[in-house]
């Protein structure tokens, strides 16, 4: 069952993404037609304590194509539940590097990618419990993209993701845990994901 | 193709060097750990003296007796100060009583408890005090060990310790007030034992006196001493009282006994052997109390070790000890320690210092506040009734004021505790 807090974030997302495509800024930035928003929509497989299927979400605007055609810079934004039966997620702020083997005019491209970035961790679930401090977010992954239109293509990848988030139980004690003051849970996520999304 | 294999290389490094995809957790786990405190028998036993005074370096209870003030320094000992003038406290010597925590003073002679043992002192000369008297195993002990001895207490402290998460916790498990652990030579269960011409003690005391008779309170029981004028002490009675005892207060016949569930008023007809004459339950909290013979007031306060979340000041009408009955509850900040004098209501407030009300009239406490300092942290407070003057204790040290005048009180003298130098 999908928690409506869940479906709160990917509205905020959504509207987000939507509203940065509208501001145009490849234009204001003086990148004719370089710019681009991209939504994806990503699956990873975990192990170990809660590990299983899980979903995460991103949006990311690209700043522009520099350096060379075949090079493009992005920002983003991405929510990431890492164990879905303690609600953890983490929300980061990303910059990736993209690298396309083949122009925008074939219909088949290929590309790699990498990104890092800084996230806050947090439970849905879990009362009490806060993000304890910024983690690190460090992903790579080889992505092909199918042409569907105009400035628009399907795009298909796999990477691997590692993220660090540490959770602070702020709850107080109670019962058996009166003596307890504080525990702070300190993660190491690895992941791999699978996304498919769309390039516009 | 170049560029292809090129990227395909770069990602399957990144790819093996990170190949395991477990995850991993550390558990950063800070709680209070209980370590067991062993004494040998030898140790505990060597005859306690008067040795030269020494600086506070933690606020325990105090004790007033005669123009002397007595301060414990919690496990450590008494310091016997010359408060003669209460602008000029002189510390005058250092009575070094391990595992000592409560006191009471009758006919010149200090009782003080020292872990297992109650130890008798002569303070008729404070500067060469003596023991006379020595009571061994007056108080529960948790065992013995051949090689390390006594088990005389437990000691907190706070213990920081990182393990996966998958593990439940550290060492150290906590079920109610019933430890446990993983370490065969540590604890089992339990908690410290009790630690205290008759003088005045504070509101949170575990030791008083009435009619010849040391009582004292521990977690669960209330024990009777007899005590003659040579200093033998002698254990007449002890009974279960409940759980969670934190004090007692006497007054006109009466024992007023402060828990985690309630207060207990205990007649005292047969000194020797107190009976329990009703109860006055609340919800879990700890409650010091004190009383002017019609009206008990108690403090309750919430927090870690209280349990319970009530912070609050109830009025209690015990004009009929069989039958006490709430006549009002006040809110409060943490309200701890606090005495009653000629209708003046003094609360420690925790660290947010001390306040004063006017009790003529008990439904309207709270809208006769006389006087508050906020500027420093109290804990519990003695009154000297012929002097107007209030003896406070805080985490910082110990206020000496003048409350001649109720609305503006004048600083006699402030004592530091070294910890919060």
């Amino acid at each position: 069952m999908i928690k409506r807090g869940f479906l709160l974030k990917f509205f905020f997302l959504t509207v987000l993404t939507y509203s940065l495509k509208s501001q145009d800024l490849g234009h204001s930035l003086s990148l004719k037609n370089k710019g681009f928003v991209l939504g994806q929509f990503s699956m990873g497989y975990g192990y170990y304590l809660n590990g299983g299927a899980l979903l995460s979400t991103g949006f990311e605007y690209k700043m522009g194509k520099f350096l060379s055609p075949k090079w493009s810079l992005g920002g983003g934004i991405a929510y990431t539940q890492f164990k879905p039966l303690d609600g953890l997620y983490g929300i980061s702020l990303l910059s990736e590097l993209r690298y396309f083997l083949r122009d925008e005019t074939k219909n088949w491209r290929f590309s790699g990618v990498a990104d890092a970035g800084i996230g806050i961790g947090g439970s849905r679930i879990q009362t009490g419990w806060g993000s304890n401090g910024l983690g690190l977010r460090l992903y790579s992954g080889a992505s092909i993209h199918r042409k569907i239109q105009n400035n628009m293509s399907l795009m298909l990848e796999i990477g691997y993701l590692y993220q660090n988030l540490s959770y602070k139980d702020n709850t107080p004690g109670r019962g058996w845990q009166i003596f307890q003051t504080e525990s702070i849970l300190k993660y190491h996520f690895r992941r791999i994901q699978i996304k498919t999304g769309l390039f516009f | 193709m170049k560029n292809a294999i090129f990227v395909l290389t770069v990602f399957y490094l990144f790819f093996s060097l990170n190949s395991c995809l477990k995850d991993t957790c550390e558990n950063v786990y800070t709680y209070q750990r209980f370590d067991p405190v062993y004494v040998k028998p030898e140790v505990l036993r060597q005859k306690v003296a008067a040795s030269v005074s020494k600086e506070l370096v933690t606020t325990g209870k105090i004790y007033v007796y005669g123009d002397y003030l007595l301060i414990n320094e919690p496990d450590l000992g008494i310091h016997v100060v010359d408060n003669k003038v209460p602008a000029n406290p002189k510390f005058i010597s250092f009575l070094k009583i391990p595992g000592n925590s409560d006191l009471a003073v009758r006919n010149g002679l200090l009782y003080a408890d020292s872990y297992v043992d109650l130890v008798v002192l002569d303070l008729k000369n404070p500067l060469d005090v003596k023991e006379i008297y020595r009571l061994e195993n007056a108080f529960p002990s948790y065992g013995k060990d051949e090689k390390l001895g006594l088990l005389v207490a437990y000691r907190a402290a706070g213990v920081t310790e990182t393990f996966p998460c998958a593990e439940n916790s550290g060492n150290t498990f906590f079920e109610g007030n019933v430890i446990w652990t993983r370490d065969n030579n540590s604890l089992t269960s339990g908690l410290k034992t009790p630690s205290g011409t008759v003088g005045i003690g504070g509101s949170t005391a575990r030791f008083t006196m009435n009619q010849g008779l040391l009582y004292t309170v521990s977690t669960s029981n209330l024990t009777a001493f007899k005590l003659e004028d040579n200093g033998v002490t002698k254990l007449v009675s002890t009974q279960n009282v409940g759980w969670n005892i934190e004090t007692i207060y006497p007054f006109e016949g009466l024992l007023l006994i402060g828990s985690q569930n309630g207060m207990y008023i205990y007649g005292i007809d047969n000194p020797e052997k107190p009976q329990l004459l009703s109860t006055f339950e609340h919800w879990r909290a700890c409650d010091p109390v004190v009383s002017d013979g019609k009206t008990a007031f108690v403090t309750l306060r919430g927090g870690t070790e209280c349990e319970g979340f009530l912070n609050q000041l109830d009025v209690i009408n015990i004009s009929d000890v069989r039958n006490p009955k709430l006549i009002k509850s006040y809110p409060m900040y943490h309200p701890i320690g606090l005495s009653i004098n000629q209708g003046l209501l003094f609360i420690c407030e925790d660290d947010r210092g001390i306040k004063l009300y006017d009790t003529k009239d008990l439904n309207a406490i709270d809208k006769n506040l006389i006087y508050q300092d906020k500027s420093f942290s109290a804990v519990d407070i003695i009154v000297l009734e012929e002097d107007k003057i209030a003896i406070i204790t805080g985490e910082e040290g110990i206020w000496q004021f003048s409350y001649k005048n109720p609305a503006k009180w004048e600083l006699l003298s402030n004592i530091k505790s070294k910890t919060n130098d």
